[in-house]
């Protein structure tokens, strides 16, 4: 097996320590204030995408069809995507806990209504953070962990 | 503030490439520019990033790993087997949402030079970006493997850095012991 070592030139080092720019301070404060410009938009798409979570697991009780599982896994990544940049980290893990149970679930060709309408009742509640407190989302957050590790066994 | 980052980070001249998935592409480049990227490169598939790494010499690609079929570990993998200098070799982060079982080794041998876990925060991101900017790795090519090298944790001998009888070993451990990029911004 020949195995070639090469030590090319780390292009992001030339450029980003060159004097001027912002401060790091700055450029989070920044980064941030970017973000809050579209905050109302992405908690509306938000919404729409834990809508169209709850509306495609109502009808997934029974036996699934594969593109709507799939479905399932794709909003709920979508979700992830947007949760934790505005404040909702707990509803971030309890989205990425659901795409780990129909990812698990998906590759045993198995189905379990039950773990899966959990995680969509987990979602609900962490959805409103301002009606649980901080310690109250975490053991919901443990919970659906558990069910899904649970699940894999 | 005991723990504010220090230091200041120049990006206005970065050649940055963002590839994603619409949804995540705004929040991205929301995010860049924030840290100072004036003209960041967008695409939202793996065939225009290829195209993109023909025309321009990139200084940084960040990818969402959350497109269909693992696109995002294809391409990086794709890049680096490519004869497109010097991109083939410029610094690749991934940020991850959940991987699926069967692109796990996919997203492992792909070459990325850091994989970022979703949820992500505009702060972590930025460390990322600074400890790939600070990161001398050599280049690794083999017949199932092409990046960096992945062998980058030196963690001192058996037991654990300072643990070793000869002197030496504890030595060598003491400075190496407190770099560790979760800590704090540079």
């Amino acid at each position: 097996m020949t195995v070639i070592t090469r030590r090319p030139e780390n292009r992001l080092s030339k450029v980003i320590w060159v004097p001027g720019g912002k401060t790091i301070v700055q450029a989070l404060d920044d980064a941030q204030a970017n973000l809050e410009d579209i905050r109302k938009d992405s908690l509306d798409l938000l919404r729409g995408k834990l809508e169209e979570i709850q509306a495609l697991g109502k009808r997934s009780e029974k036996a699934p069809a594969d593109a709507d599982v799939q479905a399932l896994y794709a909003l709920s990544g979508e979700v992830l995507d947007i949760a934790g940049l505005f404040g909702l980290p707990e509803l971030g893990h309890a989205a990425f806990s659901l795409c780990e149970l129909l990812d698990r679930l998906k590759s045993r060709k198995s189905w379990n209504w039950p773990a899966v309408q959990v995680h969509l009742h987990g979602l609900l509640v962490l959805a409103d953070p301002d009606k649980t407190p901080p310690e109250g989302r975490q053991t919901v957050v443990d919970g659906l962990r558990q069910v899904c590790q649970r699940v894999a066994r | 503030m005991s723990d504010a980052p220090k230091g200041r980070v120049n990006l206005e001249k970065a050649a940055v490439l963002l590839l994603s998935p619409p949804t995540g592409m705004e929040l991205l480049t929301r995010i860049f520019h924030g840290f100072g990227v004036r003209h960041p490169y967008r695409a939202f598939d793996a065939e225009r990033a290829m195209e993109v790494c023909k025309e321009a010499d990139l200084d940084i690609i960040i990818c969402d790993g959350s497109l269909a079929d693992g696109a995002a570990y294809d391409f990086i993998a794709a890049l680096r087997r490519s004869d497109i200098e010097p991109n083939r070799y410029v610094p690749a982060m991934v940020i991850q949402g959940h991987t699926p079982v069967d692109q796990i080794h996919k997203a492992r041998d792909c070459g990325a030079n850091f994989v970022v876990a979703k949820p992500i925060t505009p702060r972590l991101l930025l460390e990322r970006v600074l400890w790939i900017a600070q990161e001398s790795r050599p280049f690794i090519e083999l017949d199932g493997y092409v990046g960096p090298d992945r062998r980058f944790q030196n963690l001192g001998p058996p037991g654990g850095p300072g643990t070793g009888r000869r002197r030496a070993d504890r030595a060598e451990a003491a400075p190496k012991a407190a770099v560790d990029p979760k800590e704090s911004l540079i």
